[in-house]
């Protein structure tokens, strides 16, 4: 266990906790910023787990204990998207805002979803890599123009100017992000799937 | 492929799914109005029993004998979504006349502001509004403390703008005579608003 991770996820949790009135007052602040730092909370713990029988020999499948069930870590980044897709769904994010029992459930599982993901990143092949960021892209653009189209407001808790600024500013992240997704490929070719033990 | 690598798949996939589905009611629903809506009509919700009164003062309750009651929430400083709401009333209320409804189907508007909109406020929206007061009748609540519980109900939220108003949700909501709410729908579903209301009234034994 890498302890300085470790205190550094437990401090982002205990961050979010704290400011959690003034991050869900607007629906950009939740989505944009709450979400992100306890997936990134995830991560870190991810990152603070060293992965056991990290060995070369076992190249190109996880490293964790759970390696057998998570190959290239297909399972896991299945599991994370699903996390992420699930807190998109406005009446998630309702009833996150409303009721306290919910928003512990979204934040241990925005933790949850960020641990799988560091150790399931580290497991997976360039190919299922593509993949996943190609789909993130392709949801995140979605729901944005989702947010930014929407007649109605689609979150009883936030308002309709707000909906067009998330929406808007997603389509604007995933756009930043392809493009240096694409500029990171044509000049930092990606090696081989790694799994540097000990990272 | 090994076995447990494909199961390890195929129980990530049932977990996403089981989430996805607990999120949207059993994918039936991607907001909170939508399954509110769908949760009363599934099985209509008894009314809090909430005295409101009207622009004279007089009381008033939700639902009404022998009629059904087609309710909207509305502040009346309100310049956005309730003026849009009044416009709707407006259109409910000549339909009504239109069709000769008036003895199974009224209009009530309930102000979820009601340090503002006292008695007297309401005369003056009365009057803008040119309700019929055989047909819509614009009320407040009497106690700020029945609000809560009557809001949850409707599955009203209401929410500071940070300007001086409001920031809430509106739908046409129809109590039958016996004060269940048995249908949420949107504010321009005039006609099946009107149908829905119309269809669970009862004939009055004798007329007010």
């Amino acid at each position: 266990v890498k302890i300085r991770r470790l205190v550094l996820a437990v401090a982002t949790v205990a961050l979010v906790a704290v400011t959690r009135d003034p991050l869900e007052a607007t629906m950009q602040r939740h989505m944009l910023l709450q979400l992100p730092l306890l997936f990134a909370a995830g991560l870190l713990l991810g990152a603070s787990i060293a992965p056991r029988n990290a060995t070369r020999k076992r190249e190109g499948s996880s490293a964790s204990d759970l390696g057998p069930w998570n190959v290239q870590g297909i399972a896991g980044l299945l599991l994370v998207s699903g996390v992420a897709m699930t807190w998109m769904v406005p009446r998630a994010l309702d009833a996150a805002v409303e009721s306290v029992v919910v928003d512990g459930v979204k934040a241990s599982s925005l933790v949850a979803a960020g641990a799988i993901a560091w150790h399931s990143w580290r497991a997976a092949s360039a190919l299922v890599r593509t993949f996943v960021v190609g789909n993130v892209a392709w949801m995140m653009a979605t729901f944005g123009m989702l947010l930014l189209d929407a007649p109605a407001r689609l979150c009883v808790n936030y308002g309709a100017s707000d909906q067009r600024v998330t929406g808007m500013a997603m389509i604007i992240l995933t756009v930043a992000a392809v493009v240096a997704t694409a500029v990171r490929a044509l000049y930092f070719p990606l090696r081989r799937s790694t799994s540097r033990p000990n990272g | 492929v090994s076995v447990r690598g494909l199961l390890g798949v195929v129980i990530s996939a049932v977990a996403v799914l089981a989430m996805l589905g607990t999120a949207t009611r059993g994918f039936s629903a991607f907001t909170t109005d939508t399954a509110r809506a769908l949760d009363v009509a599934e099985s209509p919700v008894p009314v809090p029993p909430v005295t409101l009164l009207d622009q004279f003062g007089a009381q008033q309750t939700i639902h009404a004998r022998g009629r059904s009651t087609i309710v909207d929430f509305v502040y009346t400083r309100c310049l956005t979504v309730c003026s849009e709401l009044g416009g709707i009333f407006q259109q409910l209320q000549a339909t009504i006349q239109a069709r000769a409804l008036e003895s199974r189907v009224r209009l009530l508007s309930v102000s979820f502001d009601p340090t503002w909109d006292t008695p007297a406020r309401l005369g003056a929206y009365n009057v803008l509004m040119r309700a019929d007061p055989s047909i819509w009748t614009i009320t407040t609540p009497q106690t700020a403390g029945s609000l809560p519980a009557l809001l949850r109900t409707f599955g009203v939220r209401v929410v500071d703008d940070g300007a001086n108003g409001f920031v809430h949700n509106a739908a046409l909501h129809v109590v039958d005579p016996d004060g269940r709410l048995v249908a949420i729908l949107p504010i321009d579903a005039i006609d099946e608003a009107l149908a829905v209301a119309s269809s669970h009234a009862t004939p009055p034994l004798r007329r007010q």
